[in-house]
């Protein structure tokens, strides 16, 4: 890092300018295609950053630049909810700077003393669990189109939809809260025979979407700053390119947690009527032949 | 076994827990089977509304109503099986509702006057948009299953529940 900055120092300022929008770039890029794995464990992430920085205003600009890139690296490395301690270290390095870019305010994470709780909102423990919970009922009825009838207004009574209804079957969702209740109310409709009750833990998908977008969301600000500072075309098409993929990347997080939000908050109920004097499952032929005699178009036929 | 025989007797019942008086005449209708075979014989009494029918093999016993409610008996062997009532009737439960796709809307046990512990299978059926009960009744004893059958249209069935019942609170096993 000291033989970078010194490297930096000796290059003209449009140099500087030039390879630090590289490397801005290029962590952008990182960052949009939520490159989050392990953290990079060599000395440019976790060298004390106290060695960047320094007293003088030219290597205060020259670290500003560079602690830009540094930044990212440490923003990727946090997004895997690694070492308190690189939080701490950045924290440091906010408090030295007197000045800093208003882009880099967009840092949200409170700064913690080493061997303290991670910060609530990267702890998947204190997050609430999202659950989906999805239902299959296979039934035998009378009176199928008013039982269809009767499962709809239970769903809308309780705050619920309509999925799709068909002639023996219907779908439906319910509010989760009211899932257990409506599932036996339909139940106790008929004869159910068969019954499947799904549920997938996506908390861990959910929290790490939204650690994603957060830390795009943060890209972009700083992308939308570079882009305001940009000295000619060639700059800005650059920025703006990769300022595009990071919004798409965000809309598509966005769309992905408000889809998980939408399947947690409501369930699915699907029911399916058998057709009657449809066999369930082939059953043992008991050596009894008077069983295969019983039925009404045994009884009723007069 | 032997053609059963039946006797036919018209009285009024005044007993209680017979049919209100509003009913009037019963039919009462004797069935015995043979007796050299050792064969329990048994009794359904059927309300006045219903009519014997002569051709009514497999059953023992079958009679109808004009509107077409049936009611039946049949028994069959349980000397060599030995087998309980619940064997009986989860047997024919599966049969109903696993193979023939019958929805089972009810399941309760019931008691003859005569103390003789049964268990009685309420099944519906939906055939072109029109549905129909089916009541199976079954009493075990040690050499025979007795099997009570009752169904129609689900109207009649709701209309002549009162009659059904009683029905079976009267089956005598002899």
């Amino acid at each position: 890092m000291k033989s970078r900055i010194g490297t930096m120092a000796l290059l003209p300022s449009r140099e500087r300018r030039k390879l630090s929008l590289f490397l801005i770039l290029c962590a952008a890029i990182m960052a949009a295609c939520g490159a989050g794995g392990p953290p990079p464990q060599d000395a440019s992430v976790v060298r004390n950053p106290s060695s960047i920085g320094g007293s003088h205003d030219e290597e205060r600009s020259h670290s500003l630049d560079t602690m830009e890139a540094n930044d990212e690296q440490l923003f990727l490395s946090l997004e895997s909810e690694q070492d308190a301690v690189l939080e701490q270290q950045l924290a440091k390095r906010k408090g030295a700077l007197t000045s800093e870019p208003k882009s880099r305010r967009g840092l949200s994470f409170k700064s913690k003393a080493p061997g303290k709780q991670r910060p609530q909102a990267r702890s998947v423990d204190a997050i609430e669990r999202v659950l989906i919970y999805e239902a299959t009922l296979g039934m035998a009825v009378l009176h199928a189109q008013q039982n269809l009838d009767t499962i709809e207004q239970l769903a809308v009574d309780s705050g619920g939809y309509l999925v799709e209804r068909g002639t023996h079957e219907i779908q439906v969702r319910v509010p989760a809260a009211d899932f257990s209740r409506i599932l036996r109310e339909v139940a106790a409709l008929g004869d159910v025979h068969q019954r499947d009750v799904k549920v997938r833990d996506v908390t861990a998908e959910f929290s790490d979407t939204t650690i994603r977008l957060r830390n795009a969301e943060i890209v972009r600000e700083r992308l939308a700053a570079l882009l305001k500072d940009a000295k000619n075309v060639e700059e800005a098409l650059l920025v703006e390119q990769q300022l595009a993929r990071v919004a798409e990347q965000i809309e598509r997080m966005k769309g992905r947690l408000k889809l998980m939000r939408e399947l947690a908050a409501f369930s699915t109920i699907s029911v399916h009527f058998r057709e009657q004097l449809a066999p369930v499952r082939s059953q043992v032929d008991l050596p009894f032949p008077w069983l295969d005699e019983l039925g009404l178009h045994h009884l009723l036929n007069l | 076994m032997s053609r059963p025989v039946t006797k036919t007797f018209s009285f009024i019942r005044t007993d209680a827990g017979s049919p209100s008086a509003k009913w009037g005449r019963l039919s009462f209708l004797l069935v015995l089977a043979g007796m050299l075979t050792g064969c329990h014989s048994f009794t359904l009494f059927t309300a006045k509304d219903f009519v014997v029918l002569d051709e009514s093999e497999p059953y023992d016993f079958r009679a109808t109503t004009s509107e077409g409610l049936v009611m039946a008996v049949r028994h069959f062997d349980n000397r060599s099986s030995h087998g309980e009532l619940e064997f009986w009737s989860t047997a024919i439960e599966n049969k109903l509702r696993l193979d023939q796709g019958y929805a089972l809307l009810g399941k309760k046990e019931v008691t003859t006057l005569q103390g003789h512990k049964g268990v009685q299978l309420r099944f519906g059926l939906e055939q072109d948009a029109d549905a129909q009960i089916y009541l199976v009744t079954i009493f075990v004893t040690e050499s025979e299953v007795f099997v009570v059958e009752a169904g129609g249209a689900e109207s009649l069935v709701k209309r002549h529940q009162k009659q059904i019942d009683w029905s079976i609170q009267e089956f005598q096993i002899h």
